[in-house]
């Protein structure tokens, strides 16, 4: 595959972008800014707030670094992804991390390409035809079920308390995955027959596209189910070189489901976990070296959430 | 007893290096294999084990507010033992569960 072409309206692109800075990563209330080498260091928590357009947390850079068991990069609130383009390289070392875990954004909206998710600024840059073969969340994986590949997992049920044979204590159900996220967590119950002693379905009704996280059910008297968890995202890292070290971790984890509160009578029912999401890399052959941890696990809890899918592509 | 592996994670990796003899492995790294048909992964790695039947006393409320307390039977089971550190981790977890099976028969 070429990595870069000439485009009809003049200018390279390129897959992994063209190296030029986003000015949209911020560590302590500061945008960070490369080195004279277009070296981006993060050594704290960093965020990227989504475009308000794509609703997708999208980066462009030379290089980037995430180094230290201190340092993190993250959507700075739930987003359609966290997706970086780094000309030359991405790495992560000592302990740091890149993740979506539990900032998945709900929705049913079909089957997702990269460019669609991509800034107008950005984009113009990139290879959109290239990028236009990785296509995610076609399927929208069932309850509790692993994911199949470029796809997300299901979430996690809640669990009733135990309480009497004659009681109904549902918990929630968990929510089939999103397009770009997998879905959240059941709310656990806690109590008898009445309606609103149960759990919450993630995701309304019908359980679906893990559009919202199930709360749990109960009262004061019987105890509380606990919330379900939220569910991992969409990560993609495109880049030449992409390492990952030691003790280092990329992730689109789902949230725990949370413990419910007990009531007069300590009876609790525990929320569902929410499901793993999407990780998506490409690299040039020989680009991706792993030593670390690539994840996409389900959240645990009552009954944990499907794990989703890690996709590992060269250019 | 088998080993849900990833080769993605880290601890993976460590537990299919430290596998014990009569352990199988399951390898999800390029997707769940298609003639696999156990628990659905919820997590990677994961140890499924086998859960020995067993009798559990519950707490419970009954209609009227009281709490009272009663036996009811686990059945055999498996479950997806989720991020052990080490498979002295889950052998401890095993002989805890055959421990508990073993002193509340199933009646």
């Amino acid at each position: 595959m070429h990595l870069g072409c000439k485009s009809i309206i003049g200018g390279r692109k390129f897959i992994f972008g063209d190296g030029i800075y986003s000015q949209n990563v911020v560590q302590g209330g500061v945008t960070l800014q490369p080195d004279a080498n277009g070296l981006i260091t993060i050594t704290g928590a960093a965020t990227v707030a989504p475009d308000a357009t794509t609703q997708a947390s999208v980066v462009s850079c030379d290089k980037l670094i995430v180094d230290g068991a201190s340092a993190s990069l993250s959507p700075s609130t739930s987003s359609k992804g966290l997706i970086v383009f780094a000309k030359t390289s991405i790495i992560i070392r000592n302990g740091g991390r890149v993740h979506i875990n539990g900032l998945g954004y709900a929705g049913d909206f079909g089957g997702v390409v990269i460019p669609a998710l991509t800034p107008e600024a950005i984009a113009r840059k990139i290879r959109t035809d290239a990028l236009a073969a990785y296509v995610f969340g076609l399927v929208k994986t069932a309850a509790g079920t692993a994911a199949s590949a470029m796809n997300a997992g299901g979430g996690g049920a809640g669990a009733g308390a135990t309480a009497s044979s004659s009681a109904v204590r549902l918990g929630g159900s968990g929510g089939r995955s999103g397009s770009l996220c997998g879905g959240c967590g059941g709310g656990g119950a806690c109590a008898f027959s009445t309606g609103t002693n149960w759990g919450g379905w993630a995701g309304g009704a019908a359980g679906d596209y893990g559009s919202s996280v199930g709360l749990g059910g109960g009262n004061a008297t019987r105890g509380y189910g606990g919330n379900g968890g939220l569910p991992g995202g969409f990560l993609a890292l495109l880049s030449p070189s992409i390492f990952i070290g030691p003790a280092c971790t990329v992730s689109a984890d789902g949230a725990n489901g949370l413990p419910g509160a007990a009531g007069a009578s300590a009876v609790v029912g525990a929320g569902g976990g929410g499901a793993g999401g999407i990780l998506f890399f490409l690299t040039l052959p020989d680009g991706y070296s792993n030593n670390g941890t690539a994840s996409a696990n389900g959240g645990s809890g009552a009954n944990a959430g499907g794990v989703g899918s890690v996709n590992v592509f060269s250019a | 007893m088998y080993l849900l592996h990833h080769n993605e994670a880290e601890l993976s990796r460590a537990l299919l290096g430290t596998i014990p003899d009569g352990v199988s492995v399951v390898d999800c790294t390029k997707g769940i294999p298609a003639d696999y048909v156990g628990l659905s992964p919820t997590a990677y790695p994961s140890v499924v084990v086998d859960i020995p039947a067993y009798m559990v006393t519950a707490q419970a409320v009954d209609e009227s507010g009281k709490q009272v307390e009663t036996r009811c039977p686990v059945p055999a089971h498996q479950e997806e033992l989720r991020f052990p550190e080490s498979w002295a981790a889950v052998a401890e977890y095993v002989a805890i569960v055959t421990a508990r099976a073993t002193a509340n028969p199933v009646t």
